[in-house]
């Protein structure tokens, strides 16, 4: 990561992506990537350093686009079973020839010679039935240097110095304690469909009015170095929420990072910084896995539709809330869902007190069952009353199984209150 | 950068192991190298098992085992083997190339003197001439690892073989 630190903040290097020379370099390194299809790793590398040997100023920005590049490129990684069963024959060749059950000696050529190489690989060659040429270039040509290339997903050039600034700023943010995002409420569309993206990550933000500013919106966000579980995955998932921001017409960020010796620097950014996101088809956007649990749905409760949610719910206290789901029964009836994965031990334990102080139930909430390896946590969800009746657990995602007695059992009480 | 490399994966070091490899047939040899490219320069060459990061998991254990039992007489490695992998049998060890660190040398050193009754063991390092390899060379010497002989028990306890 290039960044500067002054007085305790954080002033990221980021390039300027009109530059012409650098322009001029990326599309360079695109030729080369999107010429690479068919090729070897080795080949497109060698390629790539002899673009990157012109590259202007500091080697490691050329190092960081071409890492973009190559994140962006699919290798035939697949074991190769037959190269695997050809080392295993020329092994146990080889090793019958040098351990001492064999004798080993080539007439007219003395030990050691260079040329009784060629006559030892010549035999074992024969052996597995194949020529010298073919064994040495077969023998270890699963290597990653031999692995080719079989896909390459292409963009432009100005597009790779924009997702390398923004890749500067995810870097960052992997480091972070913690992350405030204020947002003007009257983009409302935009607002929601940033939220969305929140809850698509598994990430969960404490989202108030903005105290400071009127007619504004506070996200707080753990950051992954608050959290004592799952640092990694929380970081990856709040480093991918971020392009989601950059989308957003008017945002300001302010986060806590631990860079230099651990220290606690700080981090503003707002719409200036003029990084354009890659999210390209961001209002379209679904996970897989909710796609998933939505055709799920649609086949075993076909009364019940799954979409993501649109809009705050109003809970008691002075936070919002913006559930995961929103499930529509065909009678009309709506009801939320919000669900709680590993690293959410703080937020559920708000949101629980928050919930159990509710009358009737706004919220259907599920828990991943890891929480429960918190015992303060365990103890708090066991003697919640609002969690045994609106409440399931689930391991990796929410199953309809747990689901269908929880709707039933919703709707009957919704449909007895009217 | 480049004389160092040049230094570590000389012609004459392969053509040198070559013989060496020959003169110690029937024994366990272990070959470290100092990066993956030389490994695979010398199993490719000399068609031998190589052990680096890149060797997938199921072919790693299969090639220690074979080791191990002596079905495999000679294994290539960069740093997987320098430590935490016991492979009791190996005798010989090659030292094709190495970073300067005493630390690496010695661990390097200590794969093949898994004690064992009557065992011999002997550890060659290649080093290029009048390069800056000979020098690092004298300094990891000093080392108390290399001072005097070490003895190991034969098989009735009684005899001494010393480690050269």
């Amino acid at each position: 990561m290039c960044f500067r630190t002054n007085r305790g903040k954080i002033l990221p290097k980021l390039i300027n992506p009109e530059a012409t020379k650098l322009l001029e370099i990326a599309e360079e390194l695109l030729v080369v990537f999107s010429g690479s299809v068919g090729q070897v790793r080795e080949k497109l590398e060698e390629e790539t350093k002899q673009v990157l040997d012109g590259f202007p100023g500091n080697a490691i920005v050329g190092r960081g686009l071409e890492k973009l590049l190559l994140d962006r490129t699919e290798f035939d990684t697949e074991a190769k079973t037959e190269l695997s069963d050809l080392r295993g024959k020329v092994f146990f060749n080889s090793a019958e020839i040098f351990s001492a059950k064999k004798a080993f000696h080539f007439q007219g050529v003395e030990m050691g010679d260079k040329a009784d190489l060629g006559h030892y690989q010549s035999e074992i060659a024969k052996s597995v039935g194949i020529s010298v040429e073919q064994l040495s270039r077969q023998l270890y040509g699963d290597l990653p240097a031999f692995q080719q290339v079989l896909s390459f997903r292409k963009m432009t050039a100005a597009s790779l110095l924009h997702r390398y600034n923004c890749a500067q700023l995810q870097g960052l943010l992997l480091r972070c304690e913690g992350l405030t995002v204020s947002l003007p409420e009257s983009k409302a569309a935009e607002l929601r469909q940033l939220l969305k993206y929140l809850r698509f990550n598994k990430l969960l933000a404490k989202i108030s009015h903005d105290q400071r500013k009127k007619k504004t919106l506070m996200l707080e966000i753990d950051g992954p170095l608050s959290l004592f579980v799952n640092t990694q995955k929380y970081g990856l998932n709040l480093a991918n929420f971020f392009p989601a921001i950059l989308q957003q017409p008017e945002w300001e960020l302010d986060a806590e990072v631990r860079i230099r010796k651990n220290h606690v620097h700080s981090l503003h950014l707002d719409q200036s910084c003029g990084i354009r996101s890659h999210y390209r088809q961001f209002l379209a956007y679904i996970p897989d896995e909710i796609q998933m649990f939505s055709h799920q749905l649609a086949k075993q409760i076909p009364d019940w539709e799954l979409t993501s949610s649109a809009d705050f719910i109003p809970l008691t206290g002075e936070s919002l809330c913006f559930p995961d789901f929103l499930l529509k029964h065909h009678s009309g009836k709506k009801v939320s869902m919000e669900l709680f994965h590993k690293w959410h031990v703080a937020p559920l334990q708000s949101r629980l007190e928050q919930l159990d102080s509710q009358k009737g139930g706004p919220l259907l909430i599920g828990i991943n069952r890891s929480l429960l390896k918190n015992m303060q946590l365990a103890e708090q969800v066991e003697a919640s009353t609002y969690f045994s009746h609106y409440g399931f657990f689930f391991r990796e995602a929410p199953t309809i199984t747990k689901l269908r007695p929880l709707l039933d059992s919703w709707l009957s009480n919704v449909q007895k209150t009217n | 950068m480049l004389q160092k490399k040049l230094s570590q994966a000389s012609g004459a070091k392969v053509d040198r192991l070559w013989k060496l490899i020959q003169q110690h047939k029937g024994d366990r040899m272990l070959v470290f190298t100092q990066d993956n490219e030389m490994a695979y320069r010398i199993g490719n060459n000399f068609l031998l098992p190589v052990l680096t990061h890149h060797t997938k998991l199921p072919e790693r254990e299969a090639f220690l085992k074979s080791f191990r039992s002596g079905e495999y007489p000679i294994l290539v490695t960069s740093k997987v083997l320098n430590e935490g992998v016991d492979v009791p049998d190996a005798n010989v060890g090659m030292i094709v190339s190495g970073s300067g660190s005493i630390r690496e040398h010695v661990q390097r050193l200590g794969r093949i003197l898994r004690a064992r009754p009557g065992k011999q063991a002997i550890l060659y390092e290649l080093v290029s001439k009048d390069t800056g390899e000979y020098f690092t060379n004298q300094r990891r010497r000093k080392h108390r690892a290399y001072e005097g002989p070490v003895v190991l028990p034969d098989e009735s306890g009684q005899n001494s073989a010393q480690i050269n």
